[in-house]
């Protein structure tokens, strides 16, 4: 594959290795009767942002919840062809569930704290997986999960007090440190900064550049300056269709799909 | 006998006018826009349903304030025409040999009150007389004359009244229906009246600048604030009503001795003699015994019904696919709607028998026990736990299941770690609701708990009979022989006000922890 450099912004936002991380092929999923993501094939790459970006309903979302199964808690959701992370099939039988939820974390559109302490949110993950064989032990991933979510220094001192009770940036780097506390070797981010203000953003996109260099981070978001800023490859979904997926750089200056330059430049949309 | 004007034709009067002035109103406001309705303030019809309003509220408050006032009126001219020297109201001598004065007053206070019940109670016997179409105003008249037959024509026609019947008695008897009649139509006239005053002010209000839909907004807040109003007057009502002979129900038994008294046996008294006053009593009423049987049962009741019902609401909110979820919804709704009396049926017949059969005769000598109660009441207490938790925690956000699935958490996991403690305010609320059904649960317990009518000590074996207050208040009040004076009664009294007193202090109770965890999950 050739490497191509991110022209928009920092010339050294390069992808990062080139090995796939995620390989989906003939994706189809279906809601009841409606078809909504339309045989999608996508090649999502280690220690790399990929952005999803599309018009609302396009089913970017739908997508990134069939990558860690998240759809089977919905019971009308039907999901037919072929994803593999690290070549394993996850939607093989002998995969469960809620390992692979552990192994590809989530964070959504709306921070949302378990109505717990901050201390207690960081280490749900970690107790429930048996990661921490003593009460230090999960000291230490709570402090490590909270430090890379770049939250310690702000909740250092109240780490008993309510997660619920933090301002909603800080809420949603909770939620990140919370993921990051199980091990996750894939994020996936629902449009993690709707609800969140211009400095709250800011934080979480520095903070998602960061998360780059030890996962692969894929976002959903609806801001194609937040899929510039901080995504090296980007996927552009339109009514479940996946029309192009390339460097980020290329996406947004020279998009080979009629339809992708229309909705970047705001025509449809 | 003055003429008489029946209510349904007065409401039936008012009514028309109401009607009438809504039309009225609606073509004088058009009127008055001379053509150009967006000149006035209010929409004609506005101006309509004020004029209508106007015309049917003052005169239906009235009517109802009126017959409130009539029955005090009453009350004070029968009481204004007893003769005080009448014989009725006289104790025989005999009776009253060795008593001191103040007994022998109360008893005749009581006699007094027998006398005007029985006055009151035979004015409305003949008012049903009449009302069934058996005589007219002049037949009751020359019943004066034709004393011997009246009250056997009465009391065949099905009325009820007094035991001994005088002359004394009928005469003040008619002389009070007379004034009634008349009391009866003053009121109707000025309801009618009334009604015309506010249909022509109304009218007479019309203009242009005239806020008719203000106004109209005010009569329903006053409409509203009425309905609020009725739900605490009727709590006011209720502890007021329960107040009184409770107190005096204290003062002459006191109140630690029924409070922590172990003993619970009525004597049933007669009427009309309250007991010694030298303070010996021959009914023990001690509260515990009954409180401990009440409580007993609502706890095992809650021991059934809470783990059911919460189990059964977290399968129907979190796992049930939805075609199980459309049948086991509406069934344990059915069970909710089964009336108590057949849950108690089924508890003497079936539970009873059944746990009787299992831990043998020995242990359990009735089939009436605490558990045969307790369990019953507990399946009637399942639909009510699982609904309510049911509610609660669909209203948990989606948003923390995905997060606790999102995390790797299986649907078991999230449940107990995210679901429950964010629902917990709710979930505790419905417990204590529960809990204050239990304890007010009259009809199983009366077939399933045990019907002794004296108990002492408290029972400890789950497979024993217990009595509980709610029983004992049925029993005494159905009971034969107890005169509402008795202290039997005023006990129950007693027994119905601490009854409140507790399910108010579990309310608040609950309420307390709702409001703690509430502030620490919002």
């Amino acid at each position: 594959m050739e490497t191509k450099v991110n022209n928009m912004q920092l010339d050294t936002r390069i992808a990062g290795e080139d090995a796939i991380k995620i390989a989906a092929r003939n994706v189809q999923v279906y809601y009841g009767d409606t078809h909504a993501i339309k045989d999608v094939n996508v090649d999502i790459l280690d220690k790399t942002v990929t952005a999803f970006i599309g018009p609302s309903g396009c089913g970017k979302s739908t997508f990134l919840r069939c990558l860690n199964r998240m759809n089977d808690t919905i019971s009308i959701a039907r999901i037919e062809g072929d994803i593999r992370i690290d070549g394993e099939d996850i939607y093989d039988r002998r995969v469960d569930p809620v390992q692979l939820r552990a192994k590809v974390g989530m964070v959504f559109q709306k921070p949302n704290p378990f109505p717990k302490s901050i201390y207690e949110n960081v280490a749900y993950g970690p107790r429930i997986h048996g990661l921490a064989r003593s009460k230090a032990d999960l000291d230490e991933i709570v402090e490590k999960s909270l430090r890379r979510a770049a939250l310690w220094d702000e909740v250092k001192d109240r780490l008993d007090d309510p997660g619920t009770g933090l301002s909603g940036g800080q809420q949603q780097r909770l939620c990140i440190g919370r993921a990051v506390a199980t091990n996750p070797e894939i994020l996936l981010m629902d449009e993690p900064c709707s609800a969140l203000d211009p400095i709250a953003t800011a934080q979480v996109e520095e903070l998602i550049d960061e998360l780059r260099s030890n996962y692969s981070v894929v976002i959903v978001t609806h801001s194609m300056q937040q899929a510039a800023r901080i995504s090296q490859k980007t996927a552009f979904f339109h009514l479940g269709n996946l029309v192009e997926f390339d460097y980020t750089s290329k996406i947004f200056t020279n998009p080979e799909d009629s339809r992708t330059e229309s909705y970047i430049t705001g025509r449809i949309g | 006998m003055p003429p008489t004007i029946s209510i349904s034709l007065v409401l039936a009067l008012i009514a028309v006018l109401a009607i009438v002035g809504f039309f009225f109103g609606r073509a004088r406001a058009i009127s008055v826009a001379n053509g150009v309705e967006s000149s006035l303030h209010s929409l004609p019809k506005q101006h309509g349903t004020h004029v209508a309003l106007a015309t049917f509220v003052p005169a239906l408050i009235f009517i109802i304030l009126w017959s409130m006032g009539s029955g005090v009126a009453s009350n004070r001219y029968t009481a204004s025409i007893i003769n005080p020297n009448a014989p009725e109201l006289q104790l025989s001598a005999d009776t009253t040999i060795g008593l001191p004065q103040e007994e022998i007053d109360v008893r005749l206070a009581a006699q007094r009150d027998l006398f005007v019940a029985n006055v009151k109670g035979l004015a409305i016997a003949i008012d049903g007389y009449i009302a069934n179409g058996k005589a007219t105003e002049s037949d009751i008249e020359r019943w004066r004359v034709d004393f011997a037959t009246f009250a056997q024509r009465l009391r065949d026609d099905g009325q009820v009244i007094g035991s001994s019947v005088s002359q004394r008695l009928l005469d003040t008897a008619l002389r009070l229906r007379s004034f009634n009649a008349i009391i009866e139509v003053i009121g109707r006239v000025c309801a009618i009246l009334l009604s015309i005053c506010g249909f022509l002010y109304g009218l007479k209000l019309i203009s242009r600048d005239f806020r008719a839909r203000t106004a109209v907004e005010r009569w329903i807040l006053g409409f509203l604030v009425f309905a609020s109003m009725i739900a605490v007057l009727t709590t006011v009502g209720i502890l007021s009503a329960i107040t009184f002979p409770t107190l005096a129900f204290f003062k002459e038994y006191g109140i630690l001795n029924f409070l922590f008294g172990l003993e619970w046996g009525p004597a049933g008294d007669v009427a009309g003699v309250p007991e010694g006053p030298d303070g010996t009593y021959i009914s023990a009423l001690g509260f515990l015994p009954l409180i401990w049987g009440t409580l007993y049962i609502a706890f095992v009741a809650l021991l059934v019904a809470v783990p059911l019902g919460l189990s059964a609401a977290i399968y129907l909110s979190e796992f049930a696919p939805r075609a199980v979820r459309s049948i086991i919804k509406p069934a344990l709704e059915v069970l909710a709607g089964i009336p108590t009396i057949v849950y108690g049926i089924f508890a003497l017949v079936t539970v009873g028998p059944f746990l009787q059969a299992v831990v043998g005769s020995t242990i359990m000598p009735n089939t009436v026990s605490v558990l045969t109660a307790g369990v019953v009441m507990g399946m009637m207490l399942v639909p009510f736990v699982s609904s309510l938790s049911d509610d609660v925690i669909n209203a948990v956000p989606q948003a923390m299941r995905d997060g606790s699935l999102g995390l790797g958490a299986t649907p078991a996991e999230t449940v107990v770690k995210v679901i429950l403690p964010a629902a917990l305010p709710g979930i505790v609320g419905a417990i204590v609701l529960a809990a204050s059904r239990a304890i007010g649960e009259t009809m199983i317990v009366v077939l399933a708990a045990g019907a002794l009518s004296s108990v002492t000590g408290l029972e400890p074996n789950p497979f024993g009979a217990v009595v509980t207050v709610t029983t004992r208040i049925v029993a005494v009040l159905t009971g034969e022989g107890s005169g509402f004076d008795s202290i039997d009664v005023l006990a129950v009294f007693a027994l119905a006000f601490t009854l409140f007193f507790v399910t108010l202090g579990l309310n608040l109770l609950a309420q307390q922890i709702v409001a703690k965890y509430r502030e620490q999950y919002d």
